[in-house]
């Protein structure tokens, strides 16, 4: 789920071999076999982003849904200035930010279980250590503090956490896909780990 | 601050948790073919409407306008500031404008001295009524004087 992983072309005249900008040409002319494999290549991404943000799986399976089909109807407007999944990227975010504004009040958690690896990863295997103060604190329980934590960050704050911290998009995609400078994502990310670092001090504190 | 950078090391390894937060087995073998099936359906059949397209050409316009549906209150505020400065572009402009229209200002020329020959006209309305009454005064204490020296009839 991380940007920088590329698909790799295989075949040019199936749709799963083809180049994202061709893709892109055939889907603009209403193939909809070429964009089922746009959305095949970026389901995992988008939706990763969408649930990190709202904490909740039938939210983020609507808006991803969403977020694609208005990608379908706009495709005539997208006119290649980026790439389109950085278009992409912009669309579900603004839609996102939209739907949390509107139910600021109203959010509840839906959390998807986490995957047999997460026991072995070597991060979270140092992290509950006996060394750290999570040495007591099971996964589930360290899962649910750290969504809380991250609900409490404003919209923007935690949008730049997910996209850097979590799926490892560049300072520069992000603020091409938020549409802001590098500064204001270094510093949003600054801030955002400071204010998460104090929600989760008993935790992080070393 | 290098003690905050190593904090932000274990938040950062700590944030790698969310990594494993994965969708129920076999979520994404329907997903595309359930996007693909909603836009068949028409969902997706008209072009996009003009807020859909202002929202991918603009997004800060949309999330301006998003502002006046969660806070009801801004919607007055910025009414009452729109009006205001309504208010301001028309004073302004219409002096502007009565200072740099020729027309305008020729007619206003031309109303000024209308108004000066008025006050002139009343002035000299009001100086004859004054010599009037004076000479009433004086026909009354000196009638004879008057009637031989203007060569009026006697009235006895």
């Amino acid at each position: 789920m991380i940007m920088s992983e590329s698909a790799p072309i295989v075949d040019s005249n199936t749709p799963g071999g083809m180049l994202e900008a061709d893709l892109v040409k055939r889907a603009r002319r209403g193939d909809l076999a070429a964009y089922d494999e746009l959305v095949k290549r970026y389901q995992e991404r988008i939706y990763a982003t969408i649930y990190h943000m709202t904490s909740n799986h039938e939210d983020a399976n609507d808006i991803a849904q969403d977020s694609f089909i208005k990608a379908y109807q706009a495709l005539k407007s997208f006119r290649g200035g980026s790439s389109f999944y950085t278009w992409l990227y912009r669309i579900a975010v603004n839609k996102t930010i939209n739907f949390l504004k509107q139910r600021k009040h109203k959010l509840h958690f839906s959390l998807n279980d986490l995957d047999f690896h997460a026991e072995n990863d070597p991060d979270l295997v140092a992290l509950t250590s006996d060394k750290t103060p999570l040495r007591d604190v099971g996964l589930t329980e360290l899962q649910k503090k750290l969504n809380e934590a991250l609900l409490k960050l404003s919209e923007p704050h935690r949008m730049v956490v997910v996209l850097h911290d979590v799926q490892g998009v560049s300072h520069e995609e992000i603020a091409e896909i938020m549409d802001c400078n590098i500064g204001t994502v270094r510093s949003r990310l600054f801030y955002a780990r400071q204010q998460l670092q104090g929600y989760l001090a008993e935790y992080v504190k070393s | 601050m290098n003690e905050q950078n190593q904090n932000f090391e274990t938040l950062k390894q700590l944030l790698k948790l969310k990594r494993h937060e994965v969708p129920p087995p076999g979520y994404f073998n329907n997903f595309s073919d359930q996007v693909i099936s909603r836009i068949r359906a028409g969902e997706a059949g008209g072009a996009a409407t003009f807020m859909d397209r202002l929202e991918m050409d603009a997004p800060w316009v949309v999330s301006f306008l998003r502002i006046f549906e969660t806070r009801p209150g801004v919607v007055g505020a910025f009414a009452t500031s729109l009006c205001l400065v309504l208010l301001l572009v028309v004073v302004f402009t219409e002096n502007l404008w009565e200072a740099n229209n020729p027309t305008r200002a020729w007619e206003l020329g031309q109303l000024a001295a209308l108004q000066g020959l008025k006050r002139k006209a009343e002035q000299t309305l009001d100086r004859a009524g004054r010599h009037r009454t004076l000479g009433r005064q004086y026909e009354r204490r000196h009638p004879l004087l008057v009637y031989r020296v203007f060569d009026c009839t006697d009235p006895l």
